[in-house]
């Protein structure tokens, strides 16, 4: 499932060659046909919505730097997705506390916008995946969502694959959990 | 049969696709194992909900305008400036200077494939560390001597680890262990210049 | 070298009379989010039972003491003065409802927080921090100061650069980053998610891993020490490139996939446990 399916002849496409060659409107034209599924997996892995558009912005700016980088040997939909895992894990460094960006906007407001969420109301899936635990959520999103394999995402997050492996369940334990409170 | 080989036999047995005899030994264990009972109904029920979840979500605003206005920005003499720091240093960065290297020798195959897993494994990173290393030379003034020492030691420990993970990584590409070792020296030296840089901007 | 070293302390003009004492207070929402700095000195937290928030403070003449904020949000910290050089040194002693949330940030000063069951982040350049108690998250960083933390929290992060860490309690999620810093965790009850890794800095891991749990300990060239307890289910894979594995695990069956590093089992194999490091030796043991 997931990514990997999608093994189209976008290599020869000339919007993105015109993209490659630096015209930011051909480039626009792939951002609007990627933008929803870019966008729904920042927003899972990141587990907010705020957060998940300036990744979203983050990723595509980056695609635009390193598209000459892209050589074709995968999809594009393929190289596009691996690179915004990587932007998102790699901006969980920077956010590793969530408290550093509150910092930054030195906005006293963003104080109180917490992930905070009230318990024992029912959650739909959506809602139980933005719960859970960082580790667990993202093996859950990558391996469940995305298709992703486990020997993929241990280079991607820098875990074992067996690492990998227990965060899935524990990702699926929990969620069944909630789900059927 | 183990719990673990019973694990990594539980989604092909949820998506149909375990062969009858392995997955006649894997009922065979979940009958008697609580803990995998757990696991095999966990994934059984979360496959069709899982499916269902939309591929697509548009994001609430239109974000294009502000891409759009980065890219314009990358492209402006503010890049020629960035980049003229970079090659100054390149100059004083090893990993740099080391990785470029790489690129120019990879002539033979095994080299190439060595130097490949490297790429492979370094894309990314060596630009932000530019980044970074720019940001962080704005910034230096405003940070304590002691701390442009403390910083500049640890940078030293990261870069040498970071060679001798990729001599490794060289000689062995297909090792997962040494591509997540040379992958964490870079996400430590980042780390630790994204510190240095919030240090200069807060304190 | 005693004396040498009392006359020194004794040469150092004690700025007891460039000290100023300050206080104020205020009342605060039991969940209050609090910002605090003082770059050198010291800074103190301990949670009470009240709904306010009193700072009592020594501040070095030519600095000021700034207090602001809300019910909900407050902001507070030692403002040096004007004049160029080092900070001068200033002590903070805050004590505020236990259910803050409390940000604390120091250049040279050291950091000291208790009671507090809300969240906790600390960061220092150089500045110890010592936390006891069970906040609900924890993440403390320094860049070299060292890390002495105390109680449970169901999420942690450390991280120091050159500093040590050393950490004794419960942890639910726990990440643990050095460079050069030696590591010492001692955990009590079984963690879900553990992450550990330095470059140059010793790791030494004493506690349980959760049924489905994973850890992660990884160095580039230091040693590491992982002591399980004689009850731990698990999968352990060791990956040491040049150092030496030794396994003092009694009950540890030993096989080697292929394809795969070194390979023990404990038990059932229920928990995953990674072991990493290129130049280091790794020892596995069971706990005393
Ligand atoms: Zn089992």
């Amino acid at each position: 499932m997931g990514v990997h399916e999608i093994a189209s002849g976008m290599n020869a496409d000339p919007g993105l060659l015109a993209a490659q060659a630096g015209d930011p409107d051909a480039f626009g034209t792939l951002y609007h046909a990627h933008v929803g599924r870019i966008f729904a997996l920042c927003l899972r892995l990141a587990g907010d919505s705020r957060r998940a558009e300036e990744l979203t912005q983050d990723v595509f700016v980056r695609a635009w730097e390193r598209l000459s980088s892209f050589r074709g040997e995968s999809a594009f939909t393929t190289w596009l997705h691996r690179l915004a895992v990587n932007v998102v894990l790699t901006d969980r460094r920077t956010a590793w506390r969530r408290s550093r960006r509150f910092e930054l906007t030195d906005d006293p407001a963003a104080f109180e916008r917490g992930v905070d969420r009230s318990e024992g109301v029912e959650l739909d899936l959506e809602a139980a995946i933005s719960r859970l635990p960082e580790g667990a959520r993202t093996v859950f999103v990558l391996h469940d969502v995305e298709g992703f394999t486990h020997d993929e995402i241990a280079d991607m997050a820098r875990i074992a694959a067996g690492t990998s492996r227990a965060q899935l369940f524990r990702a699926r334990r929990l969620l069944r959990g909630w789900l059927e409170r | 049969m183990t719990c673990e080989s019973a694990r990594n036999l539980i989604d092909s047995y949820v998506a149909g696709t375990l062969a009858a005899r392995d997955a006649l030994a894997l009922e065979e264990h979940v009958a008697v194992c609580a803990e995998c009972t757990i696991d095999l109904a966990a994934a059984g029920s979360l496959a069709g909900p899982v499916r269902a979840l939309p591929r697509r979500m548009d994001p609430p605003g239109d974000l294009w305008p502000a891409v759009r206005q980065r890219l314009v920005r990358k492209r402006t003499p503010g890049w020629g400036a960035l980049a003229a720091a970079a090659v100054l240093l390149i100059a004083l960065t090893s990993v740099v200077t080391a990785l470029l290297l790489d690129r120019r020798d990879a002539t033979t195959a095994s080299l190439a494939s060595g130097a490949a897993a490297v790429r492979m494994v370094e894309a990314g990173y060596v630009e932000q560390a530019l980044e970074l290393e720019a940001a962080l030379e704005q910034g230096r003034e405003r940070l304590a001597p002691e701390t442009i020492t403390i910083v500049e030691r640890n940078l030293d420990v990261i870069a040498k680890a970071i060679a001798e993970s990729r001599a490794a990584l060289e000689q062995d590409p297909a090792n997962q262990d040494l591509r997540i070792l040379l992958r964490t020296g870079h996400e430590q030296r980042v780390a630790l210049l994204e510190q240095a840089v919030r240090l200069s901007r807060e304190l | 070298m005693r004396h040498a070293l009392l006359l020194l302390l004794l040469a150092v003009p004690v700025p007891l009379a460039a000290q100023q004492s300050v206080e104020r207070g205020a009342a605060a929402a039991p969940t209050v989010s609090i910002r605090a700095y003082n770059l050198a000195g010291s800074i103190r937290v301990i949670g009470w039972d009240r709904d306010s928030v009193h700072v009592g403070a020594s501040v070095a003449r030519g600095s000021r003491l700034y207090f602001g904020g809300s019910r909900t949000a407050l902001k507070l910290g030692v403002e040096a003065g004007a004049s160029s050089g080092a900070t001068p040194p200033s002590e903070l002693i805050l004590h505020v409802p236990k259910g803050a949330r409390v940000w604390l940030k120091s250049a040279t000063a050291g950091a000291d927080v208790e009671g507090i069951d809300g969240e906790v982040d600390v960061s220092t350049v150089s500045g110890n921090i010592q936390v006891r108690g069970d906040p609900s998250l924890l993440a403390a960083e320094s860049m070299e100061g060292s890390l002495d933390i105390g109680g449970s929290a169901s999420v942690l992060r450390l991280k120091s650069a050159g500093g040590s860490i050393n950490f004794k309690g419960f942890a639910g999620d726990l990440t643990v980053s050095t460079v050069s810093g030696n590591i010492q965790l001692n955990v009590s009850g079984p963690v879900a998610t553990g992450r550990v890794e330095s470059v140059t800095g010793r790791i030494a891991w004493a506690g349980a891993v959760g049924a489905v749990g994973s850890l992660d300990l990884q160095t580039h060239g230091a040693h590491i020490q992982l002591a399980l307890p004689r009850s731990q289910d698990a999968e352990i894979d060791v990956s040491a490139f040049s150092g030496k594995v030794i396994n003092g695990f009694p009950s540890a069956r030993r096989s080697a996939p292929p394809g795969k590093p070194v390979r023990y089992l404990l038990g059932d194999g229920s928990a995953h446990i990674a072991v990493r490091s290129l130049k280091g030796g790794v020892t596995i043991s069971a706990e005393q």
